[in-house]
């Protein structure tokens, strides 16, 4: 084997012990039944506490955080996808102002901002409640949606969208059949990205949701608070699954941009 | 259809794209719009194709005024330079688009379809049209895309530097089918390019433009055998440029020192003017070897820099003062002096310096 | 007409600017202000003096933790790069895109659990001898828990990042360097890092600041007494005592510290380049 190819199995398993091993305590916890140190493995293990788990609140706090997750995505892309292709292709007047407001947020700590923003939904009497945490989560999911958005419509060449106009399509129709058809991938990609965003969100709902609104997220820091390390954990790894899933099913329409801007959120 | 346009004027701040251009373009013809990057060629083909509105003047399709009317509904039809296929569409909903937009009947659309994709020689497979552009060659890309263009019967067809990617041997075979196409059709075509040898080659009638301006209207061998401005004879074919100045009995030929007399217009003695010549105009000959002799020849005495054999003729470079003049003759001379021969007639004079931009 | 077309345009982003704003740039806004008021409303300067006397050290600690995290992940990030970039490394590239999918509260609680006294990582270790079994050293709940979270967690975008800016360095610039005898750690500091200076900078600057930032990782591994994480002190003193001005004070100086990071490393890269 030649130098590199050594070289590359040992940064693979380094990588995999420094990627997995963190996350390895997390499963074996899930199932450890009785766990004492200083032994490695669980003294018994058994699905037990998935049972208690799943009889529990985490149910609720599952199902919240799914129905918040899919209404901050649809309402996303409602704002955002005509927003982008308006930005990517016309002379809006205050462009570059715009494309300020939706980049300074990532500029500047989260915790602060959406602590005294949850002064004002408890005053318009959504605090606590399930459309606070809503928008909340919007604001981050905005951020991100606006410039992804702008980015895919500019991706695609204006030569194309010339050539149905010049045929006699209609800018409206011209959208629909060239522009949207070439830009779902990357709609696609970054809706499901903006579901995992807030499905994970956790500063803003711990301020803006508890007690009342649970979401997974929060569940899992209330458990772990607690001791009840198998419940906690058992609940990071659901919260994993989706993450999991996105990664392996769109390693092709994944593009680092849009990447690069998820892992600011 | 005649299409016209007149005193179109176009900024882009304070870049003045076109400045008050007027042209008609003849029914029936293609007319090529040449000239180097940044001339307007490209803004004037979009202005006609209505994806810019200029800043004042008309455009009219024979004898309707479409400026100020939309790209959708002016009845032109271009094609791009980078195809502008639609990747997500099969070659036959390419080419069929168009035709569906005016609501065509689906037998009718089928049969054009297939009509126009056999005009330009694209029913090479019989799974052809299911296919997707990204399956085929540049050149057989821009065969559908000109047949996208053609199933429509457009008043106007737009050719915005269409054989600029392609490789050359793909870009002289198409030059050879568009033409043909052109002609079966008789459509009239404004057809954009910089490249020269395309547009001598093309059109019937070739317009030469510089920073937003017409230099020069004319056929083909007009704008190269008589070009009226400076610019136009250095810009076509392969050129010398040279410093000259009237005096008395004539122009003086600096370099040469010969003596060429002619009346020229818009200068008179003492000033300044500009003498182009062709490379493949003049000959060149061993310093010492005896010319015969002509009343009326230039003549040049330099050393022989260097020689490269271009495939049809051998191009010398001969340096004479400070100029290095270019000579294409069959012939291969020999140095290291030489002496280069311009027949008079051969010169093209003009008022005025020699830019500096010849220099580059 | 034309200019009515233009506004029509701006009425499409002003559903996403309104919650933007009310939500974002609002608060920002008034937690600036009521930073210099007292109870009553008025001037004063009284809170970020109490901040200055209960917090100072935090602002240091995490400085310090970000920076000493920041310097781990460009470590990482940059021979990580650097070796997949020559060599090719697809399982390695796909590997340590992984934590990006994986939210920060589970690795919080991941590296909590991984790394304490009696956490899977000790235990392990103790097999092979090298953590003793009745001392078993303690990093989940110190700055080195926090700083190993938030390297982990970022690792994944700072290689993102950092190999992106070294995949547009054209080959050729590298089999020059080959070509002059330049090994593999050569071709790395000589020709992807210089010409990368830009991305890499703008890549620390993102990274540092939202360590800077970070709430949820500090919240699940956190360290109980001693130093805390900023925002962390920002949290307790809202929900606790609630007391917005300090609170907001801390905030401001926040800001102040992400937007100082960003203009320092941004002015130092365009003064170079």
């Amino acid at each position: 084997m030649t130098r590199v190819k050594i070289v590359r199995m040992i940064l693979i398993v380094v990588a995999a012990f420094v990627i997995f091993g963190p996350l390895s305590s997390l499963v074996i916890w899930s199932v450890a039944e009785k766990w004492f140190w200083p032994n490695v493995l669980p003294q018994e293990v058994g699905l037990f506490y998935w049972g208690k788990v799943f009889q529990g609140r985490m149910v609720q706090a599952l199902e919240v955080g799914v129905l918040i997750a899919v209404v901050v995505t649809a309402l996303s892309l409602v704002m955002t996808v005509p927003l982008g292709y308006v930005l990517a292709r016309f002379n809006v007047p205050f462009k570059a102002l715009i494309l300020l407001i939706f980049m300074l947020p990532q500029a500047f700590p989260q915790l602060p901002v959406f602590a005294n923003a949850t002064v004002y939904l408890y005053r318009a009497n959504m605090g606590g409640k399930v459309s606070g945490v809503i928008l909340i989560h919007m604001v981050g999911a905005l951020v991100y949606a606006v410039w992804t958005m702008t980015a895919v419509f500019k991706s695609i060449p204006v030569s194309l969208e010339e050539a149905a106009i010049n045929l006699g399509a209609s800018r409206l129709r011209t959208f629909w059949d060239v522009s949207l058809r070439l830009a779902l991938p990357g709609i696609v990609a970054s809706a499901l990205l903006i579901f995992l965003y807030s499905l994970d969100e956790f500063t803003g709902t711990l301020l803006v949701g508890s007690p009342f609104v649970l979401t997974l997220p929060v569940f899992m820091y209330n458990a772990s608070q607690g001791y009840e390390l198998p419940v906690a954990s058992i609940t990071a790894l659901l919260l994993m699954v989706p993450g999991v899933v996105l990664l392996l099913l769109l390693e092709r329409y994944l593009k680092a941009e849009y990447l690069s801007s998820f892992g600011r959120i | 259809m005649e299409v016209r346009v007149e005193n179109l004027r176009k900024s882009y701040g304070k870049v003045e794209a076109l400045r008050s251009v007027s042209l008609s373009f003849e029914d029936r013809g293609l007319t090529a719009i040449l000239g180097p990057s940044g001339c307007g060629k490209t803004t004037l083909l979009r202005c006609i194709a209505g994806f810019l509105e200029p800043d004042s003047g008309a455009i009219y399709f024979g004898s309707d005024n479409v400026t100020g009317v939309s790209p959708q509904s002016r009845g032109t039809a271009m094609v791009f330079q980078n195809y502008a296929l639609w990747p997500h569409m099969s070659i036959y909903d390419n080419v069929a688009y168009g035709l569906r937009l005016q609501r065509a009947g689906k037998d009718e659309v089928n049969r054009r379809v297939l009509e126009a994709l056999q005009l330009v020689e694209m029913m090479i497979a019989p799974d052809i049209l299911e296919r997707k552009p990204t399956a085929l060659s540049g050149g057989q890309q821009q065969r559908v895309a000109l047949a996208r263009a053609l199933v429509v019967r457009p008043k106007v067809l737009l050719l915005d530097e269409p054989l600029s990617n392609l490789d050359a041997k793909v870009r002289q075979r198409l030059r050879v089918e568009v033409r043909r196409l052109q002609r079966q059709v008789g459509i009239t075509t404004i057809y954009v390019t910089h490249d020269q040898e395309e547009a001598l080659s093309m059109a019937d009638r070739v317009v030469v433009m510089d920073q937003g301006v017409v230099r020069q209207v004319g056929t083909p061998e007009e704008i190269y055998r008589s070009p009226t401005t400076a610019f136009v004879a250095e810009f076509l074919g392969v050129t010398n440029v040279l410093a000259g100045h009237v005096a008395a009995d004539g122009v003086t030929v600096a370099v040469s020192g010969a003596k060429v007399t002619r009346r020229i217009e818009g200068a008179g003695p003492g000033d300044a003017v500009t003498v182009v010549f062709k490379a493949d105009a003049a000959s060149v000959v061993e310093a010492g070897v005896s010319l015969p002799a002509g009343t009326d020849t230039v003549l040049f005495e330099g050393d022989l820099v260097e020689v490269f054999f271009v495939g049809s003729v051998y191009r010398h470079y001969v340096s004479a003062g400070d100029e290095m003049i270019l000579v294409d003759d069959a012939a291969r001379a020999q140095g290291p002096r030489v002496r280069v021969a311009v027949p008079a007639g051969e010169l093209q004079i003009y008022p005025g310096a020699p830019s500096t931009e010849h220099k580059k | 007409m034309k200019r009515l077309r233009e506004w029509g345009w701006v009425l499409v982003a002003v559903p996403s600017l309104a919650v933007v704003v009310a939500l974002f740039f609002v608060p920002f806004v008034r937690s600036a202000i009521t930073s210099f008021q007292d109870e009553a409303g008025a001037f004063t300067l009284d809170n970020y003096a109490t901040a200055y006397r209960l917090y100072a050290n935090d602002v240091v600690y995490t400085i310090f933790v970000s920076g000493f995290s920041l310097l781990l992940v460009l470590i990482i990030a940059v021979l990580v790069s650097g070796f997949v970039r020559i060599y090719g490394g697809k399982w390695v590239e796909f590997l340590f895109k992984i934590p990006l999918f994986v939210p920060f509260v589970v690795v919080g609680h991941a590296m909590r659990v991984f790394l304490a006294p009696h956490g899977l990582l000790n235990s392990t270790l103790a097999q092979i001898g090298l953590v003793n079994l009745d001392n078993p050293p303690s990093i989940a709940f110190t700055w080195v828990g926090i700083a190993v979270s938030l390297a982990w967690k970022n690792m994944a975008l700072a290689t993102l990042l950092i190999l992106g800016a070294f995949e547009s360095v054209g080959n050729t610039y590298l089999e020059a360097a080959r070509n002059f005898g330049a090994g593999w750690f050569r071709q790395v500091k000589d020709v992807l890092l210089p010409m990368s200076l830009t991305s890499i900078a703008v890549a620390a600057v993102l990274i540092f600041t939202s360590m800077l930032a970070s709430f949820s990782i500090p919240m699940m591994i956190g360290t109980g007494k001693g130093a805390q994480m900023l925002m962390i002190d920002v949290y307790y003193r809202i929900v606790y005592q609630h007391d917005y001005g300090v609170a907001n004070a801390l905030g401001v100086v926040s800001y102040i510290t992400a937007m100082g990071a960003a203009i320092y490393y941004l002015r130092s890269v365009t003064k170079r380049g």
